[in-house]
């Protein structure tokens, strides 16, 4: 495949964005695209696809001419925010020198021409720069200088329909289409390999849709902008505090196939939302456990928490919509919680949701399903004292979710917090979501899992040490309380610990639930982080990295008799 | 158990502008101006998104809602309302292209170490 062919499979129909521009044009691709989003796209698709991102290093031995060339590129993508009708003329030269002198250049040979290289990581560079705050808010007395971002911010909360992007969420390309590849805005540069992530700031190269479709939901509350380090307080419940064994059931035993083996299949039931034989309630839930928490939280640290997180499968969307409603008015930011949701026709959903408090009075939502399914085998039923299968031959039993309608939401919660979900064993397999997640290199990852303590030595410290070297994210592993103390019942010295920290800067922190807490709060710091591109470009410190400041148990008085 | 009428509108959409970012909206407005596009006609040129293969799936936001509209048939009404927008700019806007200013185009692509054109 040459440039050419690239570019021409990259822009079905042509390299022009703006539908005014468009009237009685033939569709082209010899006009450098007019959205800089769509120009990151294919320049990065060229230099991924090339290799060439290792050459991007400056020349230590010609620095300053480096640094010359470093602020011609910052130049042209001011000028491109200040005219952003079309591209500064430098930016379409270099465009044309593509389609001229190297469209038939194969992709292969590029890295063996470096001046060709250093074309393309110019125009990626310039492309990067002029995006620089898409996807987040923008400071209104600056909005003219950061004109794309302002358009997007315009396109993506939808105060002018016509302004809509065409295929916003999932991508802020708009003539490069989603199944080619997909840009979204970015958190954290990674810092360490040798990767096209480490090649911008403003903007994230995803793989194009295929099983996998990601999202970005802007939902900041009105803070002034600072500069200064800031304090998120979480507040962890790890409910349920108690799991029957007979809440785990055989959905179907093994069956046999021409001459291979079905395996057999476990579902779960909530028997935990049942309380004195009715079905718990928003209300009840809200009255009789988060809001003591909340203010137990709110003694201890003296703010009322930015967010709440309950652990995987902990309740059904309906209910979690309904402890929402109750929650209107707490000063809560946004809650998550691992739901289950089965279907009339039986089939069942483990799923994350993200609610984010607006300050309309909406609620904005992000919901993802489990990409992968749990395989209990025969040690975890033991080490559970689960025993729900009479056939003593049987070892493994495989999870009975649906899993195949695969989203992956990123929410820019916080002018300095973007933050994705991840269930249980997502958090252990590469696909799909993890090349999604270097790329965009959310601030905070946080998995929801119905697992044993978490200890860093167990398998959700493993691999969120991964995310936590690259990208860079804090990851926090959760569990409920009911499995870390079923899983303790083997243990002479068991550690009751429902979650685990990991931060960018390396610190791990096992976060115990002592006996009679019903939540945890965490103090998160918010520091701004300086980051810096394989190419040697600052992004001014603005980019945020999260580390845990403080851990407090949450006991209350009394004790609701219903737990 | 079973799904009431919620009070609160839940959505999954991003936030709303708030009132002191009015001046970002109208910095766009101008802008739109610039680039030629009429009011109330598109922006972007493209057809409207909607997955390859919309999902069939009940979804969450729907079994909170209970019993509202579900979110299927509202991304596919609103990707029709985008149509028509977009059928509507096709048809009226003229063509209006800015020319880029030239300005120091050789100096620039020296900066970038682009010498040898």
């Amino acid at each position: 495949m040459t440039i050419v062919d690239l570019i021409r499979q990259m822009f079905p129909s042509g390299t022009e964005a703006f539908a005014a521009k468009r009237e009685g044009q033939p569709v082209g691709h010899n006009d450098c695209p007019s959205w800089p989003v769509d120009l990151f796209a294919v320049m990065g698709s060229i230099i991924d696809r090339s290799g060439c991102y290792t050459m991007a290093s400056p020349d230590r031995t010609a620095l300053e001419l480096h640094a010359v060339r470093l602020a011609e590129i910052k130049n042209c993508a001011a000028i491109w925010n200040g005219n952003f009708s079309s591209p500064p003329g430098p930016v379409q030269s270099l465009w044309a020198d593509l389609m001229s002198e190297f469209a038939d250049t194969k992709i292969a040979e590029i890295s063996k021409n470096s001046l060709l290289v250093s074309k393309l990581l110019a125009l990626f560079a310039i492309a990067d720069e002029a995006s620089a705050g898409i996807g987040w808010d923008v400071d209104p007395n600056h909005a003219s200088q950061r004109m794309f971002a302002s358009v997007v911010f315009a396109g993506i909360t939808g105060a002018n329909p016509a302004n809509n992007m065409p295929y916003a969420r999932t991508s802020m390309c708009v003539r490069v289409p989603p199944d080619q590849a997909i840009v979204l805005p970015k958190s954290i540069t990674s810092s360490v390999g040798c990767t096209i992530r480490s090649l911008s700031h403003h903007l994230a190269l995803l793989p194009p849709v295929s099983v996998l479709e990601p999202e970005w939901i802007l939902s900041s509350t009105n803070q002034a902008p600072s500069t200064r380090s800031e304090c998120i307080r979480l507040l962890l419940v790890p409910f349920p505090f108690e799991v029957h064994a007979d809440s785990f059931k055989l959905s179907s035993a093994p069956q046999t196939l021409v001459s291979g083996k079905l395996p057999a299949y476990f579902s779960l039931e909530q028997r935990w939302l049942d309380v004195d034989g009715k079905p718990l309630t928003g209300k009840r839930l809200a009255e009789g456990l988060v809001q003591p928490l909340i203010d137990a939280a709110k003694a201890e640290t003296g703010h009322v928490p930015n967010g709440i997180v309950f652990p995987e499968c902990a309740l059904s969307s309906a209910l979690a919509g309904d402890l929402v409603e109750a929650l209107a008015g707490s000063g809560v930011e946004f809650l998550i919680t691992g739901v289950l949701d089965t279907t009339p026709d039986g089939k069942h959903f483990n799923r994350a949701l993200t609610f984010a408090f607006q300050q309309d009075g909406t609620v904005a939502m992000a919901e993802q399903n489990k990409h992968h399914r749990w395989r209990l085998d025969r040690a975890q039923t033991e080490r559970y004292a689960l025993d729900f299968d009479d056939n003593a031959d049987n070892s493994q039993w495989w999870e009975d979710i649906d899993v195949s309608s695969r989203r992956l939401p990123f929410f820019g919660l916080r002018r300095d917090m973007s933050l994705v979900t991840l269930i249980c064993e997502d958090l252990a397999r590469t696909d799909p979501a993890m090349p999604a997640i270097r790329a965009v290199g959310p601030n905070l990852v946080i998995a929801l899992l119905m697992d044993g303590p978490q200890l860093a030595v167990r398998w959700p410290g493993r691999y969120a040490t991964v995310l936590a070297e690259d990208p860079g994210s804090a990851v926090l592993s959760f569990t409920c309380a009911a499995m870390v103390d079923r899983s303790n019942w083997l243990e002479a010295k068991p550690a009751r610990s429902i979650g685990l920290w990991r931060d960018g800067r390396g610190r791990t922190q096992e976060i115990g639930l002592p006996k009679g807490a019903f939540g945890v709060v965490l103090s998160l710091q918010s520091n701004p982080k300086h980051q810096t591109t394989l190419d040697g470009r600052s992004d001014g410190t603005s980019s945020r990295q999260l580390t845990l400041r403080t851990v407090v148990p949450l006991f209350l008085a009394p004790q609701p008799d219903w737990l | 158990m079973a799904p009431t009428l919620k009070k609160l509108d839940f959505h999954n959409d991003s936030r709303k502008p708030f009132a002191n970012e009015s001046l970002v909206i109208d910095a766009v407005e101008q802008a739109r101006k610039r680039v030629g596009v009429s009011q109330g006609s598109a922006l972007f040129h493209g057809s409207s998104y909607v997955s390859a293969a919309p999902t069939v799936i009940p979804r969450a936001l729907d079994i909170i809602r209970g019993g509202m509209g579900t979110a299927v048939e509202q991304a596919m009404a609103q990707g029709y309302a985008q149509t028509v927008v977009e059928k509507a700019v096709e048809e009226s806007a003229k063509h209006s292209r800015i020319s880029q200013e030239d300005y120091g185009l050789s100096d620039s692509l020296e900066r970038l170490g682009f010498n040898n054109r």
